[in-house]
């Protein structure tokens, strides 16, 4: 044994900086990169979704523009949720927090895209046919919001680049960067510019 | 065990190669690019409501009506107006980052001046009050022409110029060698009509007869145009196109007539022979027409026989080609000015005017008609009347046609120790050469009238209302003539752009015709609708467009040919003694020079390699392979004018011995090296400058 570490001491040595690096890169580097926020609160999509039978459109609707209205504002939560419905911690910090003074929660949003990137919902969904769930996943399922995962260097969400710090995607959901918006496009034979996008 | 140097490298060098078996140094790379995206440098924009203006684009003689989304005011992001029944959503490349402008590099930041008049003059700062003294101060003492050079004379602007001008001992108020609307003005001299009250009537045609023009995107208002073409079937209409090149509207058209360059003359001549000795249905003119029996004579040694070789398309196409004309219920005969090859020269534009005349199409519906009376008024001189050598203040109007205009047109009109005075609010091939800049708003910070595009029937009125704030530096162009004008003591009305503008709104809504179509609305109503001349105002403001009334019927004109410029076929061979290669400009309306688009368009061009850059030179495989140069190599382009460098592109759809030379954008961004090409051209008498024998080498 002595002998081939003697014999071999050069590409074991080589080796162990090799392994350093891949362990450094696939499981240390994406410890580091992303740092973990909490949500301002906790949310069940199932709870409203399956128990009390409402849909997506009912809090993420589309203005009569046609504008997407993102995340529903306080005021949409409080036509429900002016008193407290049930006794969980959520509840109580949704209605003391930000019901009663009538702040906007300030969600941590998974999707958020640049600035100079402009998407409208509305196209994909009334003429490109797609689904919530091609692009946002099964998030209206969950019973719990994932602990959102900030990109320390770009500012972004992880999920822009998608769970696998390969970049390699399973699922139509994960990852949102403009590649994949332009792949989408060509499956589609669409032929847009920059500035079907970028204003 | 010790631990060697060795050791240490071989950990280093494992490590070097493990890392790039891992995500980390592609995703820090990534990472880091996107990081520069939001850095500190990057000014954050402003959050807020999202609110719509409506405006029009100004930038072209087209006008469209653009939507403009707003956060706090501030544009980002134009779109054409769908229902507009004028544009019909359409909105070019340039207009769609038409709010960039304001921002561009080349934008100047106050009144400034250039340290001397040779190439190394640098621009040094200076003030409004200083120039604007200095300017008047010239005139006093000029013993020469002060002279306003307009691009867009139609607008309501020229009653201050014609005003200033005319105040002036030697004032005078001139329209630029290229004018879109130049077939109509010629057309007009020859039936006493002002040029602004004719107009091509594309929505009732049958036929478009096209020399040379790019009707898809480079002609009028090209979202009406590219309706009408993609409904030719309903309308029963034909398009056919006569150019040299395999241009976009060759490709779209019905018959591309493949005729050799530069021979466009002729052609016309020779389909007015076919007209007049072969076609019955010119006797409408007998009577009606001074020096008709010149012409005809003129005329004659056209023949098919005797110019079809020169021409380069068979006797029997020509004759088609007429027949084509004849039996049409309407046609429109076309020519107007290249972005980049300039205007025809005169007797082209005079000889396919009288085609229109000879064909019964002026005055006809779907022909050339007459538009409803509207009050305007029109400049004093063209560009060709002014002597050369005979101005010695020149200030230029910041409007721009959207084509391109060689410096050396206007240097040979220029006094050797003349002043030029640029109001553009960008650095452009203009203002490059002027001696002061007092630069006017850019587009959207200031209103700026819409005037008729040439492809209506019926007048139109609109405003590109402001969409963002005006910048303290500028100063509009009515403004500062007035300045100048109270230096000199010249009694003056001195009415701002928008009181003139209100003024037209106010006689438009007396005239109690037409209709107004609301964007905001989206609405198209009768001007009775409108209560009052400042609600037709407020709705302006708001991107409303009036469309005038159709003149019904045909309408007689007694015509002049009197001053009808005509070459016989001798002359016209000896002005065109064209050798093997032939140099013609090429660019694409409002793409003629850096300063006027954004720079993500020129950098859109650069890359993506969507239209040539400037000094790239395109020719037949053919013509090169006996060059003996290839494409993508740098060769030397030699005129008796001069030399230039150019990058070779080889394209099998130009015709061979034709050099295609583009003109912008250029691909450092500046002004330096667009248009360089034009300087080189030969400019003729008539300040045309469409083809130039050329000389292609390797470099």
């Amino acid at each position: 044994m002595e002998n081939i570490i003697v014999n071999y001491r050069g590409p074991i040595i080589f080796g162990i900086g090799f392994l350093l690096s891949l362990i450094i890169g696939w499981f240390l580097f994406p410890m580091a990169l992303y740092k973990s926020e909490a949500q301002p609160l906790q949310y069940n999509h199932k709870l409203h979704v399956t128990d009390q039978g409402m849909s997506c459109e009912d809090c993420h609707a589309f203005a009569e523009s046609g504008a997407f209205q993102g995340i529903p504002a306080v005021s949409k939560c409080a036509e429900c949720h002016a008193e407290p419905i049930g006794e969980t911690d959520a509840e109580k910090i949704l209605v003391e927090e930000y019901i009663t003074p009538n702040k906007e929660i300030p969600w941590k949003v998974y999707s958020r895209q640049p600035d100079n990137a402009y998407f409208s919902h509305a196209s994909h969904v009334t003429i490109g046919k797609m689904d919530c769930k091609d692009c946002h996943g099964s998030q209206g399922e969950s019973e719990q919001l994932r602990t959102y995962q900030v990109n320390r260097i770009s500012g972004y969400s992880r999920d822009i680049w998608g769970p696998n710090i390969s970049g390699i995607q399973s699922e139509s959901w994960q990852g949102m960067k403009m590649d994949k918006c332009i792949r989408c496009h060509d499956d589609r034979g669409r032929r847009d510019g920059c500035i079907a996008c970028h204003k | 065990m010790k631990i060697t140097r060795r050791d240490i490298l071989k950990l280093t060098g494992g490590s070097l190669v493990g890392m790039f078996f891992t995500p980390l140094p592609w995703k820090l790379l990534d990472d880091s690019s996107i990081w520069t995206q939001n850095w500190w440098l990057t000014p954050p924009l402003p959050r807020g409501t999202i609110s719509s203006k409506f405006s029009h684009c100004a930038l072209c003689p087209a006008g469209c009506s653009v939507q403009a989304k707003c956060v706090n005011n501030i544009p980002f992001g134009l779109t054409g107006v769908k229902d507009n029944p004028i544009h019909n959503g359409y909105l070019c490349a340039q207009g769609l980052a038409g709010h960039h402008l304001p921002n561009h590099p080349l934008r100047i930041e106050g009144a400034k001046k250039f340290s001397g008049k040779h190439e190394t003059a640098i621009l040094i700062n200076s003030s409004q009050e200083e120039i604007i003294a200095a300017v008047a101060e010239r005139i006093k003492n000029s013993k020469g022409i002060t002279a306003i050079l307009n691009q867009n004379p139609d607008r309501e602007n020229t009653r201050i110029y014609n005003e200033f001008s005319k105040a002036l001992a030697n004032g005078l108020h001139i329209s630029s060698p290229s004018q879109e609307n130049e077939l109509l003005s010629i057309i007009g001299a020859m039936c006493g009509v002002p040029s602004y009250d004719l107009g091509f009537d594309v929505e009732h045609t049958n036929l478009i007869v096209n020399f040379g023009t790019n009707l898809i995107d480079g002609f009028g208002a090209p979202g009406r145009m590219q309706k009408i073409l993609s409904e030719r079937k309903a309308r029963n209409l034909k398009l056919i196109h006569i150019e040299p090149k395999k241009s976009h509207t060759a490709q779209s058209a019905d018959i591309w007539i493949h005729l050799n360059a530069g021979r466009e003359y002729l052609l016309a001549m020779t389909m007015i022979n076919v007209m007049l000795y072969e076609t019955a249905g010119t006797q409408h003119l007998y009577g009606l027409a001074q020096d008709f029996e010149k012409i005809k004579k003129l005329v004659k040694e056209f023949s098919p026989a005797r110019t079809a070789k020169y021409i380069g398309i068979s006797e029997t196409e020509i004759r088609n080609l007429v027949s084509s004309i004849s039996t049409a219920h309407s046609a429109i005969i076309t020519a107007s000015p290249d972005p980049g090859a300039g205007p025809f020269e005169q007797e082209t534009m005079h000889a396919v005017a009288l085609l229109n005349i000879l064909s019964g199409n002026v005055g006809k519906p779907g022909g050339i008609v007459r538009r409803k009376f509207v009050d305007q008024q029109t400049v004093v001189k063209q560009w060709n009347e002014i002597p050369n050598n005979s101005i010695s203040v020149l200030i230029i109007d910041p409007s721009e046609t959207g084509y391109a205009i060689p410096w050396k047109i206007i240097e040979k009109k220029l006094q050797k120790d003349s002043v030029v005075v640029s109001f553009s609010p960008f650095l452009n091939s203009f203002s490059a050469h002027a001696d002061f800049l007092l630069p006017s708003s850019a587009p959207y910070e200031a209103i700026e009238e819409i005037t008729t595009p040439v492809d209506s029937a019926v007048h139109q009125f609109a405003v590109a209302a402001p969409i963002m704030s005006e910048k303290e530096f500028s100063i509009e162009p009515e403004e500062a003539v007035a300045a100048i004008a109270s230096n000199l003591n010249i009694r003056f009305s001195a009415l701002s752009k928008e009181e003139l503008l209100r003024d037209k709104a106010k006689k438009i809504y007396e005239l109690r015709r037409g209709n107004i179509f609301n964007p905001a609305e989206n609405s198209l109503h009768s001007i009775t609708e409108i209560t009052s001349a400042d609600d037709l105002w407020e709705k302006l403001l708001h991107g409303a467009v009036w469309i005038d009334e159709e003149q019904r019927g045909k309408t007689s004109f007694r015509y002049n040919f009197s001053k009808v410029r005509l070459l016989n076929f001798l002359q016209y061979e000896n002005n065109n003694n064209v050798t093997n290669l032939k140099l013609i400009p090429v660019g694409l309306r409002g793409s003629i020079s850096n300063a006027s688009m954004s720079p993500i368009i020129s950098k859109l061009y650069q890359e993506a390699e969507l239209r040539p850059l400037s000094n790239t030179v395109l020719l037949n495989p053919r013509t090169a392979d006996g060059l003996n140069i290839h494409s993508n190599e740098r060769a030397i382009l030699e005129t008796k004018n001069g030399t230039m460098q150019v990058l070779v592109k080889t394209d099998a759809t130009v015709q061979p011995n034709c050099l295609l030379v583009s003109i912008a954008p250029s691909a450092n961004g500046s002004t330096k090296h667009e248009n360089a090409v034009l300087e080189i051209c030969d400019i003729h008498n008539d300040s045309s400058w469409r083809i130039t024998n050329a000389i292609l080498r390797k470099s």
